[in-house]
């Protein structure tokens, strides 16, 4: 070994013990974060989806009603996928890792069901009053908003408007059509399919056999998330899909042309917030749940996401108008019992997989 | 010819490696909104929104490098020694010890992460960043002590014999000896548990707690939902520290080389 190589080996060594110092003493650091559950007493723990929903959100529940002052709470996020929440929050059931989460109607039923969220209190959360019962499940769960889910098309392409479900399966479209993925939105999908072919929950035979028509018939592209959507449908590569209203409403102000329409049994997603049974903070929990479903607020996510509001007291401006329900689908949607839908989760995971994918 | 074409192969199966990566990173710089690919121009404009949020900024810098680097130094403060063990000594249990670390790799990812989230809760504990380090060990070590038991098999045991001969102690002649010629395997072993770990989403999925989702959970969460090409300019930015990373310790301590 020359002099020179012993050197350098003496300023690497010295180096990557520098670089093991700076790179433990961060994370030693957070080792402070090691706190019994019990430990946190202002903060509320607030489990959602992130990108821009999460910066909508923020902006419009926290800091334009300030919320965290007027209760002198820090609201902490844990960004997560929708599924991963849903996980979380049933296996933390007994000593609940959030104090309130994002959840759709299907993933309320499963923590209800589980017997880990608890009732709503109708005294904090007063705004309830306001919201009609078609957006309630139970006492457990309210939607916040309604995400609309029609035919969204390409009006160059598709020149006949479509009707029905059945047109997901028409030849002329085969190879561009677009379906969300089982874990996305396909999983509803399937129901509400399934409800306009004559099935019910226990009975999903019609369902499986027009899905697999649309999916292995029809050559059906498999669609991962909405960010994936809007770029299938503006690249044209899919000129058909099951989509959501402010989706379409986005994509048609880029210059992109699309249409929805909404068939019989369409299907439309309710999002809203759940409260952990056994949460720390469930008073203050649903005081900012309330404060969701107050009109204010609800017009500000009406106006920036283009989704539905549930509170009647909304005043729909008339430009927003494209994103509610017209008047010609008012009871068209699919009417599908998510608590009975749960109870065969795992046969229709297995037979989407198996009949409708092929795999 | 046969070298021409081995040259074309590997292009081609590299070039269908990178160019994914590539996409990202031009999608990253274009002034698409929606990811269009190729952009009509240029704007730095997503890397400017990705600085202004605050919970982004922070599930890079302050969750996920620190996590990432935590993990690299313990996996290699415990993965080499006990590399050193299964390959330098006989003794009972090793063979159960060496399926112990392996085991990790039979498991998927996911279930680990459930498992380990439940294991928590049980024990009243919330998911948070000392839990994700530990489980990140758990993934990485496997990689670690068999990279070092892989340098060490090339280690020539007689030069720490000589030393030894020539009055080192058997921890001084490991040092001075064997060491240096396993630096290779080690460096290699602490860049791919970083890596491992930086780039890890299945076990952060449930044992990132409040306060500190990584950036991969950050990035999967916000593509299920509203994407930005923030999205992308953050991507950019993790390929750019890990190939910076690649880089430096390449040029300083000669990655490859053993």
């Amino acid at each position: 070994m020359t002099g020179t190589q012993r050197s350098l080996s003496l300023t690497r060594r010295e180096a990557l013990q520098a670089g093991a110092v700076a790179a433990l003493v961060p994370a030693l650091l957070q080792l402070g974060a090691i706190t019994p559950a019990e430990a946190a007493e202002t903060q509320l723990v607030f489990g959602t989806v992130g990108g821009g929903w999460l910066d909508g959100i923020k902006k419009i529940f926290l800091e334009q009603t300030g919320f965290e002052k007027q209760h002198d709470a820090k609201v902490v996020w844990d960004v997560q996928a929708d599924t991963s929440l849903i996980t979380k929050a049933l296996s933390s059931c007994a000593r609940p890792v959030y104090d309130l989460l994002q959840a759709g109607v299907t993933g309320a039923a499963k923590l209800s069901a589980a017997k880990c969220i608890a009732a709503y209190d109708r005294s904090i959360i007063t705004n309830l009053a306001d919201v009609d019962d078609t957006y309630k499940s139970g006492d457990y769960f309210v939607a916040v908003i309604r995400l609309l889910n029609g035919l969204v098309y390409n009006t160059k392409h598709v020149k006949d408007k479509p009707t029905s479900w059945d047109d997901l399966a028409n030849p002329k479209y085969k190879g561009k059509v677009g379906i969300p993925v089982y874990s996305w939105v396909g999983s509803q999908l399937l129901h509400a399919i399934n409800k306009a072919h004559g099935g019910t929950e226990a009975n999903v035979d019609p369902g499986i056999k027009a899905s697999a028509a649309i999916v292995r018939g029809n050559d059906a592209v498999m669609v991962q998330h909405s960010n994936m959507g809007d770029q299938l449908l503006q690249r044209e590569e899919i000129w058909i899909m099951p989509f959501w209203t402010g989706r379409m409403i986005n994509l048609k102000a880029s210059g992109v042309p699309v249409d929805i329409y909404y068939q019989k049994d369409f299907l439309f997603a309710d999002v809203g917030y759940v409260v952990p049974s056994h949460g720390r903070n469930l008073q203050l929990a649903q005081k900012l749940i309330n404060a969701t479903l107050a009109p204010e607020p609800q017009l500000e996510i009406l106006k920036r996401f283009k989704y539905q509001p549930t509170n009647r007291k909304v005043v729909v401006p008339e430009d927003l108008k494209a994103a509610v329900l017209p008047e010609y689908a008012k009871n068209r949607a699919a009417k599908i019992d998510w608590k009975k839908v749960n109870e065969y989760a795992d046969r229709d995971l297995e037979r989407w997989n198996k009949e409708v994918l092929g795999s | 010819m046969t070298a021409a074409l081995y040259r074309a192969v590997l292009t081609a199966i590299y070039g269908a490696l990178i160019a994914p990566l590539l996409v990202v990173v031009i999608v990253s710089f274009g002034n698409s909104p929606t990811f269009a690919f190729p952009p009509s121009g240029f704007t730095l404009e997503w890397f400017r929104l990705f600085l202004s949020k605050e919970e982004m900024v922070s599930a890079l810098v302050n969750v996920s490098l620190p996590i990432a680097a935590a993990t690299a130094v313990l996996a290699v403060a415990i993965g080499v020694p006990t590399g050193i063990a299964l390959s330098r000594f006989r003794f009972r249990g090793g063979g159960v010890l060496f399926a112990l670390v392996n085991m990790p790799l039979l498991v998927p990812q996911i279930l680990l992460g459930v498992s380990l989230l439940l294991l928590l809760i049980m024990l009243n504990l919330r998911p948070g960043m000392p839990w994700l380090v530990l489980a990140h060990l758990t993934i990485t070590m496997p990689f670690v002590v068999n990279i070092a038991m892989a340098a060490l098999a090339k280690a020539d045991p007689a030069l720490e014999e000589a030393a030894m001969n020539l009055g080192c102690t058997r921890p001084g002649a490991f040092l001075r000896a064997t060491l240096p010629v396993i630096r290779s395997g080690v460096l290699n072993g602490a860049i791919l548990a970083f890596i491992i770990s930086f780039g890890d989403i299945n076990l952060a999925l449930f044992l990132s707690g409040p306060g500190v989702t990584t950036i991969p959970v950050y990035t999967f969460s916000s593509l299920m939902f509203q994407a930005q090409p923030d999205i992308a300019a953050v991507s950019t930015i993790q390929i750019a520290i890990v190939a910076g990373l690649l880089l430096v310790l390449g040029k300083t301590v000669g990655l490859g080389r053993s």
